[in-house]
């Protein structure tokens, strides 16, 4: 009796530290089905709060997403905008942090633990500590106002190299030499034997990527002054915006490319280290 | 099997998801162009219609075609063209005292006019005060 009482509670507590952690998502749902007028009137700002947080449309509509997919063409291009600052950096940070990783995990040269040691500090370094510096070098290299400035950057990523690595370690030294033996090269060997046994590392890295990237917003207002390079994560934080029902619409939309990503991954995330592939 | 076939539906709604969303980023400004009143403008011109008349105030006089003033007596409204950075253009909704008129034109004065506004004399669609509209032709 006295089990059954605690695994109710437990379950009550779980369901309601999920619904804590799913209101906002639920919420821009709710009212990304409203008329604009209804939400405009609801998250009506004044006396320092907001009018009222209802969730119930009153008349249910598809008016959002008409206006934001066939009547203002600025959000959808601020979506590609976010595609371009978001794919190319992936591609690249997964290319280069798995080329890294293999030559701090497998090859022998000198200063090879101190220069990793270096990567590790750059890991922990906050994001905000690094934007001055970054912002001075991309002027010099004239590339600012530039969707370089947010791609060259993030694809220089110290924790995917860390994350790789540590996959990479995994592989015994043994497959490798074996490799050596048959006359295989290094990016053969990187190719043909490194690359399939971290699938699982590879894919997460790539969603922790894509997440970190789609959802950029200090990077882009920083390195670009035409707001119409902006993407559409510094849109949705645009708090003073007339449009409230127009964002709600876009954030459904912004949801669906991550959202699709994590289900194409998910069960890859859980395994990122060797012998993954448990199907 | 099951992971695969999961895989294999989320890569396809993937490929459409993109595909839609870049059709309609093509085609959304021809769509949302095709909904909004096209309107044909005209730029104002200083000026009356008869000299002999005289004027004693020191308003400037501007001469509107006719189809451009809605109103009676000596009052009216005129819609002008207000254009946005990207291009975009609203109207809006600006009073005007109607001074002169015949045929053609109206000689109106009014604080919300200016030598480079642009007022519309042809809709296809009703406006009112902030309406977004597409301008289909542009005289000088």
């Amino acid at each position: 009796m006295k089990d059954t009482v605690m695994k109710i509670l437990k379950y009550i507590l779980l369901i309601a530290v999920t619904v804590l952690f799913l209101f906002p998502v639920i919420y821009m749902l709710a009212c990304s089905f409203m008329t604009g007028s209804q939400v405009s009137e609801m998250l009506n700002f004044s006396d320092g709060k907001y009018k009222e947080l209802n969730m119930i449309p009153n008349m249910a509509t598809l008016e959002q997403f008409y206006q934001t997919l066939f009547r203002k063409p600025e959000y959808l291009l601020k979506f590609w905008n976010s595609v371009v600052c978001t794919f190319p950096t992936v591609i690249g940070q997964v290319a280069v942090s798995s080329l890294a990783a293999f030559a701090f995990a497998k090859l022998k040269f000198p200063f090879r633990d101190k220069l990793f040691f270096i990567y590790i500090i750059l890991l922990i370094l906050p994001l905000q500590v690094t934007l001055v510096p970054d912002y001075m070098i991309l002027e010099n290299m004239n590339l600012l106002n530039n969707f370089l400035a947010v791609i060259l950057p993030g694809t220089f990523s110290a924790f995917g190299i860390c994350l790789l690595r540590q996959s990479i370690k995994y592989i015994p030294d043994s497959a490798i030499e074996a490799a050596r033996v048959d006359g295989a090269s290094y990016l053969k060997i990187f190719t043909n034997i490194i690359l399939p046994q971290i699938k699982g590392g590879l894919i997460t890295l790539a969603l922790l990527c894509f997440i970190d990237n789609w959802n950029v917003v200090e990077q882009p207002l920083i390195y670009f002054d035409n707001e119409g390079m902006y993407p559409l994560s510094v849109t949705l934080t645009d708090v003073g915006s007339s449009d409230y029902g127009i964002i709600f619409a876009c954030g459904v939309i912004f949801m669906i490319p991550a959202l699709l990503i994590y289900l194409y991954g998910h069960r890859d995330i859980d395994s990122p280290f060797v012998g993954t592939d448990k199907g | 099997m099951k992971k695969d076939k999961l895989k294999s539906v989320v890569l396809k709604f993937s490929i459409v998801f993109f595909i839609v969303i870049a059709l309609l980023t093509y085609f959304s400004k021809t769509i949302n162009n095709m909904l909004l009143p096209k309107v044909k403008v005209v730029s104002v011109q200083t000026g009356v219609i008869d000299d002999t008349a005289g004027s004693n105030d020191m308003k400037t006089h501007y001469l509107l075609p006719v189809s451009s003033v809605d109103g009676a007596g000596n009052t009216g409204i005129v819609f002008v063209i207000n254009k946005t950075e990207n291009g975009d253009a609203t109207v809006e909704e600006v009073s005007v005292d109607i001074c002169n008129s015949d045929e053609l034109y109206c000689e109106v004065t009014s604080d919300s006019l200016f030598g480079d506004s642009q007022v519309v004399y042809k809709t296809t669609k009703s406006i009112e005060n902030g309406s977004s509209v597409y301008i289909e032709e542009e005289t000088v």
